[in-house]
């Protein structure tokens, strides 16, 4: 009996332990999905009749080259990381090419595609 | 000299895809994303670590505006690759950890916008992908007032495709179903419409598409995408 009761005693511990853990994780989700309570919030508004939301602007149509250069050069970087920008200091840039010193060296329409599809990569 | 070389390699083999139409950028680091042979695994945990690294330098280096993302409806897959040993089962493992994370304005998601982030199972950044416009707020501050509410238009739905699951997914910008920027600028509400059949009395799902409804009045016919094409012929083969 006496062994039945410490097992039911070290059971209700291990319960009691799980749920401390089950309450941290829940507190630590909440806290994980905090910003997406905050978005919520903000769609809240427009979910009630007679609410209103400032009508946005998307900038549609085809974007700058320099735009789609800075981009494409700045999303090379993040992908590679620190040691290709050290690296791209000593690559020397064909100016035939037209690309920003140091960074996409190589810039071409792919065939049968319209001007506004180009693929570059570094060289 | 040997570091120098496969940084020299690594770099030769990053590329970068631009669709400018459709304001789609996918950056690949060739080198990372072409390693099935890697052993190591740093499992869900440690590669959403390197996704929130990565969108935090895109948003400090101004790539993406961390406001224009609605990081609570972060969905996360796994890219898996099957491998057999000679003689040995199939088995597969995970190759990459995908975080796609929807793009927002003041909380709305915009339809068909989104950044992705491929993490390689070595820890390693093997893409990155961002589809869709750059929002603002309108020029002249003209505001959209819902009149219709999302019970009626719910009801709608459903009343408008009965043989279908109607699946209500909230307001959506309906970016990717217009190529008309003053529509797409106003959110509506969205719904995915799967047909469901009964052949051989066997209950079958199409394929499904998108209706959005306007808030702004009940009579306002609705954006569908994709839309069918009536000169369809379906496939042909046997």
């Amino acid at each position: 009996m006496k062994t039945m009761n410490t097992a039911h005693q070290a059971c209700k511990a291990v319960q009691s332990t799980r749920r401390s853990v089950l309450a941290a994780a829940a507190i630590t989700t909440l806290l994980a999905s905090s910003p997406a309570m905050t978005w919520a919030a903000a769609v809240e508004p427009l979910s009630q009749v007679g609410a209103s939301l400032p009508v946005a602007q998307f900038d549609i149509g085809a974007m700058p080259a320099a735009n789609t250069w800075s981009r494409a050069s700045g999303f090379a970087s993040v992908l590679v990381g620190e040691e290709l920008r050290t690296l791209h200091s000593k690559v020397r840039v064909p100016s035939r090419t037209g690309a920003i010193p140091g960074r996409i060296a190589q810039w071409r329409a792919l065939p049968g595609r319209s001007d506004s599809r180009a693929e570059c990569g570094l060289d | 000299m040997r570091a120098a070389t496969a940084s020299a390699d690594k770099a030769g083999r990053v590329s970068v895809l631009v669709d400018n139409e459709r304001r789609d950028l996918l950056a690949v680091n060739g080198a990372v994303a072409d390693d099935f042979s890697s052993a190591a695994d740093v499992g869900a945990v440690r590669a959403r670590s390197v996704f929130d690294a990565a969108i935090q330098t895109l948003s400090s280096s101004h790539l993406i505006e961390a406001d224009a993302l609605a990081m609570g409806a972060l969905s996360t897959h796994r890219l898996m690759q099957g491998e057999r040993a000679r003689g040995g089962p199939v088995v597969s493992r995970v190759k990459e950890y995908l975080f796609e994370v929807p793009h927002a304005v003041g909380g709305i998601e915009v339809f068909g916008g989104s950044t992705t982030v491929a993490v390689h199972r070595s820890g390693e950044l093997a893409s990155i992908r961002t589809i869709g416009p750059v929002a603002t707020e309108a020029a002249d501050r003209s505001m959209v007032t819902r009149t219709v509410s999302a019970e009626a238009l719910t009801e709608r739905a459903r009343k408008e495709h009965p043989n279908a699951k109607v699946v209500s997914l909230g307001l959506r910008y309906p970016w990717q179903a217009t190529s008309n920027a003053a529509l797409a600028a106003r959110p509506r509400q969205a719904f995915q419409v799967i047909p469901l059949a009964q052949v051989a009395g066997r209950e079958v799902k199409g394929r499904a598409h998108f209706v959005f409804y306007s808030v702004e009045g009940e009579h306002v016919a609705p954006l569908v995408w994709p839309k069918a094409n009536p000169n369809a012929t379906g496939d042909l083969r046997e």
